[in-house]
């Protein structure tokens, strides 16, 4: 198992040798809060429960190109318990997982991105885990870019697909990039 | 100023889309609670006598009373209690026209469970406490002994948790004793960290078959799969004992040991678990592992020799008991 990793990642060095000629590699900081809608698929006392979300993201290895960059995050969610209602309330909880993200830049401002990702999710309260997976998409704009640096405004539409609830988030979020190795011109 | 404007129109536009605030609140009907307590006096055996458990029943009694009272909900308190050395209750019980005696065997407390089914409506509480002995590993309860001649009886989970699903409305059983945590049934779509904290059974919980339901049956266990504790809270002179997990219950639900001997002259505050005016399941059971005298598990460098990790249902919802 440990021999296949090691292939792997030297592999992955190998190959992306060539790339790292045409692009960048960038780390990034996101950061965002939605409403997270708790859509039951059992019977309840309402559609859904309303939570807010607040999304923690480090993309520790990225790659950017012109118009194209994709990342590998760490992803910390913080969701609150639900707004109470009737005789239940839904619980908060912690989530830590890894994320992929891609994302497209259509013009200097206007950007599309997309991520899948899974996570261990954990009631903070009652000390009881369970994983879950995310799909997320949403525009990008650009308010900021240097050599280095660039911000961007996310408006993310996330779906948290959980065993017994499927929660789809809507929010605003900030990501900010780095690329910390200035790209060398080339004669 | 205009950029601010727009995110706060898009942020009222998303507080407005929750529908839990222009839906209608379901009633929430009366509260029936019963408390069992055993002193184990009248057994054989001196050893296994528990000197807190009354009056664990009765502080409850008169705590969740207050409470009931303070949600300004109609509430009625059954008191199951095995005192002294003698085979009989001090009290009879008239349920849906049926006579029950007080005395906790497992015939008195299935015929109040069955008669109270008959009366409780679908809007009403049915809380169950239970302040005394629990069978190692298989955490069965130790009832009364009906006479002197017979061995104590005992009531297992599946029994107990069928009776009290059988009654209309929201239930909550409430367990000081060892390994009640046997009485917490897993959650189909979560695991707890405290009993298996391995990541191939969160993969399991979530690709099983099993679907979550919502829960009307709650439990709330002093620990988990280990032995539970009863302190002496007063003086060496004057002695009051209490089970460690409902002495925390007990002052989350505002109650305060002004008198450590008479429960009448307790003052009772406003519940300190509640939070936005509400009291939930997971109020008691944060405020009780914050609160509670033992710490919830071993610790190296701890004080303590012993430690109790109380349990509660699992799954996405909580359940809510009082708005005050």
């Amino acid at each position: 198992m440990r021999r296949t990793v090691w292939t792997f990642l030297l592999l992955l060095l190998i190959f992306s040798t060539p790339l790292w000629a045409r692009g960048k590699i960038i780390c990034a900081l996101d950061l965002s809060d939605s409403l997270y809608a708790a859509i039951p698929h059992f019977e309840d006392e309402i559609p859904f429960r309303s939570s807010n979300a607040t999304s923690l993201a480090l993309g520790f290895f990225g790659y950017e190109e012109e118009a194209f960059s994709v990342s590998l995050d760490f992803h910390a969610l913080f969701v609150t318990p639900s707004i109470p209602f009737g005789n239940y309330q839904g619980r908060g909880f912690n989530s830590v997982g890894f994320r992929i993200r891609g994302s497209h830049q259509f013009n200097r401002v206007v950007g599309l991105f997309t991520s899948i990702s899974g996570e261990v999710n954990y009631y903070r309260t009652i000390k009881e885990a369970f994983i879950s997976y995310s799909v997320q998409l949403g525009p990008q704009f650009r308010v900021m870019q240097t050599e280095q640096h660039a911000i961007d405004i996310t408006i993310p539409v996330t779906i948290h697909l959980r065993k017994e609830i499927t929660a789809p988030m809507l929010g605003v979020g900030l990501r900010y990039s780095l690329a910390p190795y200035k790209k060398q011109e080339t004669l | 100023m205009k950029r601010t404007l727009s995110f706060l129109m898009v942020a009222g536009l998303l507080l407005l889309a929750s529908c839990e605030l222009y839906l209608d609140e379901p009633r929430q009907g009366d509260v029936y609670h019963i408390n069992v307590a055993l002193d184990y006096e009248n057994n054989s055996s001196a050893k296994d006598n528990l000197g807190g458990t009354l009056n664990d029943a009765e502080e409850l009694h008169l705590a969740l009373g207050s409470v009931t009272a303070g949600a300004q909900r109609a509430g009625t308190g059954y008191r199951m209690i095995q005192k002294g050395s003698g085979y009989a209750g001090d009290h009879i019980y008239s349920v849906n026209s049926t006579l029950i005696s007080n005395y906790p065997t497992k015939s008195n407390i299935h015929s109040l469970l069955t008669n109270l089914s008959a009366v409780v409506q679908e809007d009403d509480l049915t809380i169950f406490t239970y302040s005394g002995h629990g069978v190692e590993e298989s955490g069965h309860l130790v009832l009364a002994k009906p006479v002197s001649t017979v061995d104590a009886e005992t009531l297992d989970p599946t029994t107990l948790l069928s009776w009290m699903a059988a009654i209309p409305g929201k239930k909550l059983i409430i367990l000081d004793s060892c390994y009640s945590g046997m009485f917490v049934d897993g959650s189909p779509s979560s695991t707890s960290t405290v009993l298996d904290n391995s990541i191939q059974k969160f993969f399991e919980t979530y690709h099983s078959s099993d679907r979550y339901e919502k829960p009307d049956l709650f439990v709330l266990s002093a620990s988990a799969h280990a032995d539970s504790y009863e302190m002496n809270y007063g003086t060496e002179a004057n002695e009051h004992k209490h089970g460690v997990f409902t002495y925390a219950l007990l002052q989350a639900l505002g109650w305060k040991h002004t008198s450590k001997t008479d429960p009448s002259l307790v003052q009772i505050f406003s519940p300190p678990a509640a939070k936005w005016g509400r009291i939930t399941v997971d109020d008691l059971f944060k405020y009780i592992t914050k609160n509670q005298v033992l710490p919830t598990r071993l610790r190296l460098f701890g004080s303590w020799s012993e430690y109790q990790h109380p349990l509660t249902t699992g799954g996405p919802l909580d359940l809510a008991l009082f708005n005050l």
